[in-house]
């Protein structure tokens, strides 16, 4: 998956152009977590929004498998599991109704729907609450739930804006193992997030982003090198503090 | 297209169907609320008026009449119309004031003609009611002098009727012959054809209104409509789903809300001695078909506004904030048509909402033309379709994830 030179400005309420993004580039491999580290409003959601054609870059492409995401975005769409933190299930239908409906939309027969619902309970040990509705869930249950739905119709691509946002500490290890187990099923996963240790667990490739730009982009050891330094976290600061990303926090 | 249409209705029908509080406000309610209240109401005016009938009552009378025969006459006629007890003395205002039950009567003569004032206390029920039957019996008295008058020149009363007037029903009424039938029918199709527009129209978009927010500008709040907007589904699928599921919903609550208006309105007539007013319309197997075209027109026109505000809205309060006056501006031609007749001129059928209120009127009065009904078939068909790819525009760019939370 190639992310080419994508940009994204928004006006707001003031009338005020707010550039999100600006001129983004990335690439992410089959069996590989990309990861994009920055701080809140760093441009991170708008960025895998735009992969997974919630929104329009004003200028740049996505190519997922050889498809432009803005000219083929129902393919596109079809290879793409996608799952942001402003992603809520709510409502009165069980989490398997909710997976069947989400399969039936991805237009899955009911045997293939029946087949993904039976693997992700297990890869996920929802078992004890896959036939209660989400407002009996726990955070940890509904993040678990969310996830299974992104990923019914078994897609190549995995994009998770925050997918530990919010969870206690054992929820979260049930979301970073299964992201390591769809990384050796060879997904291509990206990933974004502001906790350094997921980044620093997960990642293979590190991309951080401030300010709407893509300020470092490479290996973790090799960005470590880079700045001389023994943890991610002091290349963070070093940029957040450069950039008056501190000053205005 | 449809079937993913079909398959976001199902799942929102689904969803609210397993809220209890959506199951009793929206079915249980409505059946059991119109006759639990009309039926209270018919009780209690029932009971009301029983109590009035049988309430024993106190005359107060001052007469300057000065032949005993003709007061007694008076006193006999008010013994005739209810339960009063006489107190020949006088008027003694403060009991009238205050006691409900007694009222007074000044009598005298001015030359031949009896000269009568009911005193009473106008804001106590039981005083207006005794000087009500006061006066009926004082009319009573006036009829039995002009017959006996008339009888003491030779000429007999009856004989005075020199106009005679009989009734003739036409229209889906009268199709028995049956005079006194038709006219009950014609005025329960004259009630059926103020309310039934009037309430459809109301219920039909008020029952849309939470509902298609919280579809819409709800789904946005809580994040669960970029959800949907990530899968293998056409954003007119989507758009078309929701409006099939306002749709029914708005359809299923508003007939619900008639049936049991209709039964709450036959037990307090029942209540009221009234209960021979025929529950029924003639309007042909064909009336109700259009009827049932008409009605799901509006459900499809209410749910597509909704639909489509609520998609441009950025939370619930916003959607509220934009629908609420155009609520009101249904209401009002709810109101200002409620009286009116059907068949009115070619231009009321062009316009959204008053052509469906005119269209409900003409099938209900047997004043249907075909020209009339299709042009409100076309304005209303064509407003939903825009509807429908107005909403499937806003779901399609970006303006659909647009969220302010408050």
């Amino acid at each position: 998956m190639q992310v080419n030179n994508i940009s994204k400005s928004f006006v707001n309420r003031k009338k005020k152009k707010i550039e999100a993004v600006k001129n983004v580039s990335f690439e992410c491999r089959s069996g590989e977590i990309y990861g994009l580290l920055g701080p809140n409003g760093a441009g991170k959601t708008t960025t895998l929004r735009i992969i997974a054609t919630l929104l329009k870059p004003d200028s740049g492409a996505v190519i997922v498998n050889g498809l432009d995401n803005q000219k083929e975005p129902d393919k596109v769409r079809a290879m793409i599991g996608f799952l942001t933190s402003d992603m809520k299930v709510s409502g009165n239908l069980t989490g398997r109704e909710f997976l069947r409906f989400f399969g039936q939309l991805n237009h899955l027969s009911e045997e293939k729907i029946e087949e993904r619902t039976r693997m992700l309970v297990e890869m996920l040990d929802m078992a004890d609450f896959i036939d209660r509705s989400p407002n009996k869930l726990s955070s940890g249950m509904k993040q678990k739930l969310s996830i299974a739905i992104s990923l019914i119709h078994d897609p190549d691509v995995i994009i998770f804006d925050e997918p530990t946002n919010g969870l206690d500490i054992f929820a979260s290890k049930v979301v970073t193992d299964f992201l390591k187990e769809m990384k050796r099923q060879q997904k291509t996963i990206i990933i974004s997030t502001h906790i350094m240790s997921v980044a620093e667990k997960l990642c293979d490739q590190l991309g951080l982003i401030f300010n709407g730009q893509l300020v470092e982009n490479d290996t973790i050891e090799n960005i470590l090198k880079k700045h001389e330094a023994a943890e991610i976290e002091n290349v963070f600061f070093a940029y957040a503090n450069s950039m008056g990303v501190i000053q205005n926090a | 297209m449809l079937k993913d249409a079909l398959i976001i209705m199902g799942k929102e029908l689904k969803n609210i169907f397993r809220d209890k509080r959506t199951i009793f406000s929206t079915i249980i309610l409505p059946v059991v609320l119109f006759p639990v209240m009309f039926g209270i109401i018919g009780l209690i005016t029932k009971a009301n008026e029983e109590a009035k009938a049988k309430a024993e009552y106190t005359v107060y009378i001052e007469s300057t009449l000065s032949q005993p025969d003709e007061l007694t006459k008076v006193i006999d006629e008010i013994h005739k119309v209810g339960n009063f007890g006489i107190v020949n003395d006088g008027i003694n205002e403060k009991a009238i004031e205050s006691n409900s039950t007694a009222v007074g009567l000044k009598i005298g003569k001015n030359g031949d003609i009896f000269v009568a004032t009911v005193i009473y206390n106008s804001v106590k029920e039981k005083s207006t009611y005794a000087a009500q039957k006061i006066r009926e019996a004082l009319m009573n008295l006036n009829s039995e002098l002009v017959s006996a008058e008339l009888l003491s020149r030779g000429i007999n009363p009856e004989e005075l009727n020199f106009v005679q007037v009989n009734d003739m029903v036409v229209g889906v009424s009268a199709e028995n012959g049956n005079v006194e039938e038709a006219k009950a029918k014609g005025q329960f199709t004259q009630i059926l054809a103020v309310l039934v527009p009037y309430f459809l129209l109301i219920y039909i978009f008020a029952g849309s209104m939470g509902l298609g927010i919280d579809t819409t500008a709800g789904e946005k709040e809580r994040g669960s409509l970029s959800i949907l907007l990530v899968n293998q589904v056409s954003r007119t699928s989507i758009a078309l789903g929701k409006m099939l599921y306002l749709m029914l919903m708005s359809v299923l609550t508003s007939v619900l809300n008639l049936v049991g208006l209709v039964i709450g309105l036959y037990l307090e007539m029942s209540f009221l001695g009234e209960a021979n007013m025929p529950f029924s319309i003639e309007i042909g197997a064909a009336g109700y078909v259009l009827l049932f075209i008409t009605v799901i027109l509006l459900a499809l026109l209410s749910s597509g506004i909704i639909t489509l505000i609520g998609s441009l809205a950025r939370s619930v309060k916003e959607a509220t904030g934009y629908i609420t006056p155009i609520y009101m501006i249904v209401l009002l031609f709810g109101i200002s048509t409620m009286q009116s007749e059907g068949s009115k001129a070619f231009y009321y059928y062009a316009a959204p909402f008053i052509n469906i209120i005119f269209g409900m009127k003409d099938i209900f009065m047997g004043t249907f033309s075909v020209a009339n009904f299709l042009t409100m078939f076309i304005v209303n068909s064509a407003l939903v379709v825009l509807f429908v790819y107005l909403t499937a525009k806003i779901f399609n760019s970006e303006k659909v994830l647009e969220v302010t939370t408050e």
